[in-house]
């Protein structure tokens, strides 16, 4: 357990390796390799994670050389949160993915594992070099699986996707040019220590560039356009873990060079409005763009860019950082169910167009009512965890802000029922005889019906027993926030 | 390939071996002088590729199925992985030399760095070439 943020890196690591192996020697033993692997890595996740929540933060010096010349691996309180959400993300699609047969897709195995690896590297890295290349490596994974399922369609998002990630990386590297020019070091922590004496401009330009960067990846608009189609290509599947898990961890990364390496809301005030204003615009944007789509996978993935804009407004808020980490957690299990959850209706319909989804909630009730449920908490009603998140961002948003982010978070929530409705009306229809249509008479697996099951389940359960779980959200909050607590655990290690 | 000359097959013929030659020397002398793994293995893949674009990817493929070059590159990841590992196993952390330095006469040996690079040697003359066939076969 000593070595376990590195083993977190690791092990997956090991499991893409021996996939790869299984894949091409023994195709049978692969489904279980993925899943002895990362059970594993899920297990040694949540370890690490209750290990750092109770000791205020780890950090693992590689090779025993310390902070500026080393590589140094941390875990605050606020990654814990975020490991947490990986382990569960990745349990949840594993067993789903082995259930539904998906994992038997040519090199998927070995591209989660690889996606697992590179988003537990971008939550343990302490520098912006590892960094860096984590991300990269989570864009190579994560055009793999875009493109994986289907050839012509698959290929051109994931060639869209892949010049946004280039364009992305580049505004990362100017960075990490400037930073390192100024600093002389790429330790987070230690460019934290630096800021004070840094000129503001370099702060500004350096604040840009990350919002930039990471901007592409979480689909701030306008540099979303790539999402939709990334989505709707890679299967429902790759899609619940790129929107629901992936997205979250750039979002962890943001925050990260942002608030303990740049100190930007606090040197630079105008971050927080621009960051508050690119949600709003991300909430008005994602929603209208849901409501005018006629395909679910789209309509799903705008969904994903709105609700982005939700946790950028708590970002942008001085008091919403706990919203904002509401909504992480929230969007994420929301996202997952709906993705997996659209999968067996779709596959009965035969075609992701809403208008065709007719007789859909009669073929497959639990699917549809776990659909129904992830969509009722995230359009906001009470007393699922959804309207709790909202509540947060909303009390924090309208504390700097006053009424009209708050309105604006109203009509979102009017909007998204609108179209969610919509979808519910659609599959409840009866079904209508299309000639030519090829529905898949397949029903769903019991295991992949006990995922969705379970997971809209916690979407519900989480919004009683969010007051219990807030104080540690709200601890994790205030370790990034309070900038010195990341800083010193780098700088002095506890022994 | 369409436009092949007898000088262009004579020369990557003749050249090929040297450039394995001296991509093992690279690979094989990284720890004590200029070198090292990652550049061996490249140069060794440079050999492979040359062969492939001066005679066609059909040759090589003749002579090392790219089945083959899949296996190896796997291979040595895995055992990369497995030395780092064996590291943490030793108590000495991952990737930690747990073998110990020796001497070649008056040299010092450091033969675990010895065994690293030709893990990653062989992994990235393997990767590199597997690449440019797989782009090469594009054209097919």
């Amino acid at each position: 357990m000593m070595h376990g943020p590195l083993l977190l890196v690791v092990v997956p690591l090991a499991t893409a390796v021996i996939c790869s192996v299984t894949s091409m020697s023994a195709k049978r033993a692969t489904p279980v390799a993925l899943l002895a692997g990362l059970l594993t890595h899920a297990g040694l996740l949540v370890a690490v994670a209750i290990r750092a929540t109770r000791a205020a933060g780890l950090t693992y010096l590689v090779g025993g050389w310390a902070a500026p010349v080393g590589i140094v691996l941390v875990v605050d309180r606020f990654a814990a949160v975020f490991l947490i959400l990986l382990a569960v993300g990745e349990v949840a699609l594993t067993v789903y993915a082995i259930g539904e047969r998906t994992v038997e897709r040519s090199g998927f195995a070995v591209l989660l594992s690889l996606l697992a690896t590179a988003l537990s590297g971008v939550i343990v890295a302490g520098d912006l070099f590892n960094l860096f290349v984590f991300v990269e490596l989570a864009s190579v994974a994560s055009i793999g699986l875009i493109a994986l399922k289907r050839r012509d369609t698959g290929a051109a998002s994931g060639f869209v996707y892949l010049v946004y990630a280039s364009v992305s990386g580049a505004f990362f590297l100017i960075a990490v040019v400037v930073l390192y020019a100024s600093t002389g070091v790429l330790t987070i922590a230690e460019i934290g220590a630096a800021v004070d004496s840094m000129p503001r401009a370099t702060v500004v330009i350096c604040s840009v560039c990350f919002i930039v960067s990471f901007g592409v990846k979480v689909g701030m608009v306008p540099l979303h356009f790539w999402q939709a189609s990334a989505y709707d290509a890679a299967g429902s599947t790759a899609a619940a873990f790129l929107s629901g898990v992936a997205m979250k961890v750039y979002l962890y990364a943001m925050v990260r060079v942002l608030w303990s390496g740049l100190d930007a809301t606090g040197r630079v005030p105008a971050v927080a409005v621009v960051l508050s204003v690119a949600g709003l615009l991300n909430i008005v944007v994602g929603h209208l763009l849901a409501l005018g789509e006629r395909d679910l996978k789209r309509l799903l993935a705008y969904s994903s860019v709105a609700h982005v804009g939700y946790i950028l407004l708590g970002l942008g808020s001085s008091a919403g950082m706990v919203g904002a980490l509401m909504h992480i957690v929230m969007h994420s299990l929301m996202k997952t169910g709906l993705f997996l959850s659209c999968r067996p209706i779709i596959g009965h319909a035969g075609s992701s167009r809403i208008g065709r989804l007719g007789g859909a909630a009669r073929a497959q009730p639990v699917a549809f009512g776990a659909f129904t449920i992830a969509a009722l908490a995230i359009v906001g009603i009470p007393p699922t965890g959804g309207f709790a998140s909202k509540w947060f961002v909303s009390v924090a948003a309208y504390a700097d802000y006053g009424a009209v982010p708050v309105l604006v978070v109203a009509a979102g929530t009017v909007i998204s029922l609108l179209y969610y409705v919509r979808v519910s009306i659609a599959a409840l229809a009866e079904a209508v005889p299309q000639p030519g249509r090829v529905s898949t008479t397949r029903r769903a697996g019991a295991t992949a019906l006990v995922v969705v099951a379970s997971i809209a389940a916690a979407t519900l359960i989480l919004g009683p027993v969010m007051t219990r779980v807030e104080p540690t959200l709200r601890h994790a909050a205030e370790s990034v926030v309070d900038r010195t607590r990341y800083i010193d655990l780098v700088r002095e290690p506890p022994r | 390939m369409r436009h092949k000359t007898d000088i262009l097959d004579v020369a990557a013929r003749k050249l090929a071996p040297y450039m394995f030659v001296f991509g093992l020397y690279l690979v094989t002398y990284g720890d004590l002088s200029p070198g090292g793994g990652f550049q061996g293995g490249v140069v060794i893949a440079s050999g492979i590729i040359l062969l492939a674009i001066a005679k066609s990817v059909d040759a090589v493929e003749e002579l090392i199925p790219l089945r083959r070059f899949a296996v190896a590159e796997t291979t040595t990841f895995g055992l990369l992985l497995a030395v780092g590992i064996g590291g943490i196993v030793a108590g000495a952390g991952f990737l930690a030399d747990f073998i110990g330095r020796g001497a070649i006469g008056p040299l010092p040996a450091a033969r675990f760095v010895y065994a690293l690079n030709i893990l990653i040697g062989a992994k990235v003359a393997a990767g590199a070439s597997l690449i440019c066939m797989h782009l090469f076969g594009e054209e097919r």
